[in-house]
């Protein structure tokens, strides 16, 4: 088309029409922002002092925002991108409002922070949005004041590579009123080695702002900026307490549930109340302070911000009238960490008796085979087994397939689960069914002329081992649910005759350290075992105390908020770190109950240990020599309680074997290592405990697992084989040692027969045919990585086309999908070159790779092979749907197509396209068919025998499975 | 020397992961696969991504060079290419910018206009394997019948049973079938592993032996 004057005219008219069209709806859209309307910043109510509601109101649907972002600053001049809320750009926000909490850690110090101080997208000079905190040191300190600073790292980065930081002399006394010989030593990590987290802090003033942000990634303007301070509020009330009276034990029993924010609970108190109205009751305790003289407090502990037990027992002294507890009424109080409290509603206790306990758990704790040594497995019942669903196999529901579940753990086997059906009201069951092969469903034929919308009743019964007993029964209900139009269990679980559909087995864990149960999980009586999680150290998390960095030449040190400087000295660290304790848990003294600590630098650990020592026998001495003025028998007892815990401080720390030989070693990387696996490893080791419960107070401790007065503790194993894949291991060995027997037999001269493959045999035509043609040989390798199987077994046969293509003198484009896999195509290709005498017709733009993406693939290969006419293609590899669009392309040029692949929904569309396919199998035995080779053939030999073998484990396998002998099927491996 | 150490290499990392596959171990399964194995293929890939590129660059070179046929379209290449690259350098990837723009407006259309084709190419080859010249033939074409026609209403008006023998067509001969070659697939898939494994297999070292 020639440029003549006119179309120019046209051209830049079209242009000017585009260009202005373009510079107006800009300028439209700059006129035309979009600010976030009613920002506000409010404290969290019922927290800590760490927690910043911000809400706003959403812009709407038709403004197409895909994100809010929100920042966040310690000054107003300065707001750092804190997190983004995505938005469907097509439906909107629904909601009047939306809401973020800046209540949980957020990025402080991340390996993902600019380097430097950088302005947000589209921001002018004057913005005061920046981009995330900027991951410099400088910069940070001067902020870090106003946050709680958490550091985690990779555990090796702490034990490693932290640098010793020792603060110069202090030139005031310390606590004994000494001047120490040097500074403390701390441990410093650069900021790219780990990631610091930060928390709002109480009383400290933040700055908000919220920009909204288009589908074109257009920044709108930032909503005003809003200032909020955090303030720790009084918790909210436990949502509920109950209490029950045993009257046979004259035992009250409090559970109770917890609020939504848990995370500062510390303690709670249970105080018994005269009997008040609810009304009285609520005014009373809106005033906890004037509340505490009139009540009772009878229990108090620990809640641990609720991971500890959420339940109590108070034993009436002896003298105490049984009335008066029983018609008292009761309160919980919580306490979080600054001492605020609240009181829940009052509770009526009610009067029970120790049958009404649900039954203590018998449970045992075991290592889980087949695992890496990261998992415990908590079993306090036999395999259960229970009916899910029932569905109807016919319009008349005369035949029905109900769906069972069976929970066990992995070392108990279930041989049979027996089923037996009872119409509604009746005892004599009307169908027996024996489950030999469990596959999670039966089928129950409903007796003729029974309604069954009147429903069963299912009893179930086990066989296996370890023994089950027989008298374990487990029942259920089979209603008609009008709803669902089906038989559907009843919420009602019969354990042997008693429902606890109701009852939870709660799991506590005791670690070896810590005198208290912490929870791991409420189950449900449906399950029978819980695995426990008992994972690796992998990360150390350590408090940040301060800052070091060099500015100019001067040394500045910020600790604890407070900034000191000096001239840097030769010696000193002049990398910028963040400060934090050098100190470590080394190992737990079971003997004297003492963790004991250390520094992960070795001098300062040795000084640490003499220095505890030498402090703990002082405070022996001044309590001793207190002792003997003592004369009160209460304050004596606990003066020796004291004593009795110092003194085990003091052996531990004077005569702990471990602690010895760590101290022992100067070096620091292989003391570190034995600190490490000393650490690593007692900290592994759990104990756990199950409570059967009703969640309102009845409830009942099983004991912790003792071995006489010793509680067992138990530390998952790191298993070395997979129990289950014995006989996948004996097949493999099997299959090697008929491939060895084979290939001797093939070395020997032995004539191996190999039925001829039609697709083999023609591929020296087909390269004929395309150097008779002068047209080149297309090889396509499937969309599958290196590390597939079928791409190397494809590799195979592309060294041997490529080597008869390189004979014939025959151009052979190999289109590769994926990128990896090229350099190795291309040195196959260029190898057979080579290997024929012929590496001047090698062509390296001739193995090129094309695209890794599905359609564009297709796309590039189609017009390649309509470009070049392609004489022959082979597809020969892993391939999906793109296969027929290219297989058509070759058969629409009249390509000779020879196909191989092992994806069999992929297999029909080669038999009907394709001129020859090699249906799976096939697609693996051409590399020896071709090659010939002894070993190769001994192979493809030793693959149909083994084939033979499967086919005659699975008839035998069938056969048994008919007469309900499951024990192949047991032994088999499902995959 | 050229082929032996790359055998070794190949021998050894099937071994280990042979060791991987039947051990759960923490050595294998956390040291060596996780913080190894993982980190190190992350770490390859961008390299070889990039071989990838230059080999593409290096195709479309030598085809505007020699004037290969429609050696023309080899410019929209590096137009495209370009293009893309720089808007992904310069605006990110993330959804609103130019590279996502491209995405969803130049290239998921024609990904779905390549796919779309399929359906003409599926009733092309539907056409050429129902043709009842043989009884096989017939007997797949009656299938096909039996199981597209169970999958649309009027199949069902025509016949109530219908979805049920399409069930037991896919459930029993075709299952069987699918299972079979299944089975030799996997069976074929050990034993090329196995002839790696063994240094059986070398061809995809190059040259064939």
């Amino acid at each position: 088309m020639r440029l003549d004057k006119r179309r120019l005219v046209f051209l830049l008219l079209f242009v000017f029409v585009v260009v202005s069209t373009l510079i107006i709806a800009n300028r439209q859209e700059d006129t035309d922002q979009y600010v976030v309307k009613d920002f506000r910043v409010e404290d969290v109510p019922a927290d800590d002092g760490s927690g910043l509601l911000l809400s706003w109101k959403p812009l709407e649907r038709d403004k197409r925002i895909i994100e809010y972002r929100v920042y966040r600053g310690v000054s107003p001049d300065k707001l750092f991108f804190l997190d983004a809320l995505p938005v469907n750009v097509k439906t909107g926000v629904a909601a009047e409002r939306m809401f973020y909490y800046d209540n949980s850690g957020s990025e402080f110090i991340d390996i993902g922070s600019p380097r430097k101080l950088k302005k947000e997208k589209q921001q002018d000079d004057k913005s005061p949005l920046y981009r995330k905190m900027p991951r410099n040191i400088p910069i940070l300190a001067e902020m870090a004041g106003k946050f709680s600073l958490l550091s985690m790292m990779d555990k090796a980065r702490f034990y490693h590579t932290t640098k010793k930081i020792t603060l110069d002399k202090p030139s005031t006394p310390g606590p004994d009123g000494k001047i120490p010989d040097e500074g403390d030593s701390y441990a410093g990590l650069a900021d790219n080695k780990q990631t610091v987290i930060c928390f709002l802090k109480p009383g400290e003033k933040y700055y908000y702002s919220v920009v909204a942000v288009n589908e074109r990634n257009k920044f709108q303007k930032h909503a005003p900026i809003t200032e909020g301070t955090p303030v720790p509020n009084p918790p909210d009330p436990a949502q509920a307490l109950y209490s029950v009276m045993l009257e046979d034990s004259r035992t009250l029993q409090f559970e109770w549930d917890l609020p939504l924010y848990k995370d500062d609970l510390a303690q709670y108190r249970i105080h018994r109340v005269p009997s008040l109205p609810d009304t009285v009751w609520n005014l009373l305790r809106s005033n906890p302070a004037g509340l505490q003289s009139s009540t009772e407090v009878i229990a108090q502990g620990g809640i641990g911000y609720g991971q500890l037990k959420n339940y109590t027992t108070f034993t009436l002294p002896e003298a105490a009238p049984l009335a008066a507890f029983t018609e008292a009424r009761y309160s919980l109080e919580l306490i979080d960490a600054d001492g605020m409290s609240s009181f829940s509603p009052l509770s009526t206790p009610k009067l029970k008796t120790t049958a009404d306990l649900p039954p203590k758990a018998i449970f045992r704790t075991e290592d889980k085979p087949d695992d890496k040594g990261d998992r415990l497995t908590v079993v306090w019942d036999n395999p259960i087994c229970f009916v899910v669903k029932t569905t109807a196999l016919n319009p008349k529901s005369t035949k029905l397939r109900v769906n069972y579940q069976l929970n066990k753990t992995e070392t108990q086997k279930v041989k049979n689960i027996y089923f037996e059906f009872f119409k509604m009201g009746e005892t004599k069951s009307f169908a027996k069914l024996k489950e030999f092969y469990q596959d999670n469903s039966v089928i129950l034929k409903v007796p003729t002329g029974y309604d069954y919308r009147k429903g069963f009743r299912v009893k179930i019964t086990l066989e296996g081992t370890p023994k089950i007993p027989a008298d374990y029964v487990i029942e259920q209900d089979l209603k008609y649910d009008p709803k669902m139009l089906a038989i559907m269990p009843a919420k009602a679980l019969y354990r042997n005759g008693i429902d606890v559909s109701s009852i939870s087995n709660v799991v506590y864990r005791k670690t070896l350290a810590s005198p208290n149960l912490t929870l791991v999980k409420r189950n449900t009586s449906y399950d029978n075992n819980l695995d426990v999680s008992v994972s690796y150290s992998t990360m150390v998390q350590k408090p940040v105390l301060g800052f070091r960095f060099v500015k100019g030449d001067s040394l500045i040190t910020i600790l604890n908020g407070e900034r000191s400087a000096r001239k840097v000295k030769a010696g000193d660290v002049r990398t910028a770190v963040a400060l934090m304790p050098a100190d470590i848990d080394l190992v737990y003294d079971k003997k004297n109950e003492t963790r004991i600590e250390t520094s992960i630098f070795p001098e300062i650990g040795v000084k640490q240990a003499k220095a505890k020592v030498e402090e703990l026998e002082k405070q022996l001495s001044e309590l001793n020599a207190q002792k003997a003025s003592l004369s009160d028998p209460a304050m004596l007892a606990g003066l020796e309680k004291n004593l009795d815990r110092i003194q085990k401080q003091l052996s531990a720390y004077r005569d702990n074997p471990d602690l010895k030989r760590i101290n022992s070693i100067s070096g620091r990387r292989s003391r570190m290592r034995q600190i490490a696996k000393l650490r690593e490893d007692y900290s592994r080791y759990n104990s756990y405990q199950v409570v059967r419960t009703d969640g309102k107070g009845l409830f009942n401790e099983a004991e912790l697992l003792k071995s006489g007065e010793e509680i067992d503790y138990l530390k998952p194993i790191s298993n070395w084989f997979y129990k289950t894949k014995v006989i996948t291991l004996i097949a493999m060995i099997l299959f090697c040692l008929s491939v060895v027997i084979l290939v001797g037999m093939a070395r020997r001269g032995k004539d191996l027969y190999i039925r001829p493959i039609a697709g083999l045999s023609e591929i020296d035509n087909a390269v004929g045919r395309a150097t008779e043609m002068g047209r080149p040989i297309m090889y396509m390798m499937g969309s599958a990585y290196l590390s597939d199987v079928a791409t190397i077994a494809s590799m195979g046969i592309l060294g041997l086309v490529a080597r008869k293509a390189a004979e014939y003198d025959t151009r052979l484009i190999v289109p590769i999908y994926n990128y990896i896999t090229m350099p190795v195509v291309q040195e196959i290709v260029r190898e057979s070159h080579y290997a024929v005498g012929r590496p001047d017709s090698f062509d390296k733009n001739s193995v090129f790779f094309l695209t890794d993406q599905q359609f564009a693939y297709v796309a590039g290969v189609n017009g390649i092979m309509i470009r070049e006419r392609a004489a022959t293609c082979f597809y020969l590899g892993t391939f999906a749907a793109e296969a027929l669009l290219m297989t058509e392309t070759g058969n629409a040029i009249g390509s000779v197509q020879i196909a191989g692949t092992d994806s069999s929904t992929q297999i029909p569309f080669f038999i009907t396209t394709c001129d020859y396919t090699l249906i799976g199998e096939e697609f693996y035995a051409a590399s020896a068919y071709l090659s010939r080779q002894p070993m190769q053939l001994g192979t493809l030999k030793a693959q149909d025998y083994f084939k033979l073998v499967i086919v005659v484990i699975v008839l035998i396998g069938s056969l048994l499975s008919s007469f309900q002998i499951t024990t192949l099927n047991e032994i088999l491996p499902l995959k | 020397m050229k082929k032996t150490i790359p055998l070794m290499i190949v021998i050894l990392g099937g071994i280990i992961f042979v060791m991987y596959a039947f051990s759960p171990h923490k050595i294998l399964q956390d040291d060596f696969y996780n913080k190894f194995y993982i980190p190190w293929v992350y770490a390859s890939g961008p390299f070889a991504a990039l071989l990838g590129v230059i080999s593409l660059c290096m195709m479309h070179n030598a085809k505007i060079k020699r004037r290969a046929p429609k050696w023309q379209y080899s410019y929209f290449f590096y137009a495209g290419f370009i293009i893309t690259s720089l808007a992904g350098f310069i605006g990110g990837s993330q959804k609103g910018g130019l590279m996502m723009w491209i995405f969803e407006n130049v290239q998921m259309p024609m990904s779905s206009t390549m796919f779309s084709l399929l359906a003409f190419y599926m009733a092309s080859a539907a056409y050429k394997a129902f043709r009842a010249r043989s009884v096989e033939a017939t007997v797949l074409l009656v299938a096909a019948i039996v199981v597209m026609l169970a999958q649309v209403p009027l199949g069902v008006k025509i016949y109530k049973n219908l979805p049920v023998i399409s069930q037991w067509i896919l459930d029993v001969p075709n299952l069987a079938s699918k299972r079979g070659i299944a089975i030799g697939v996997g069976l074929g898939g050990v034993a090329t592993s196995l002839k790696i494994l063994l240094g059986i297999e070398r061809s995809y070292l190059g040259g064939g032996d």
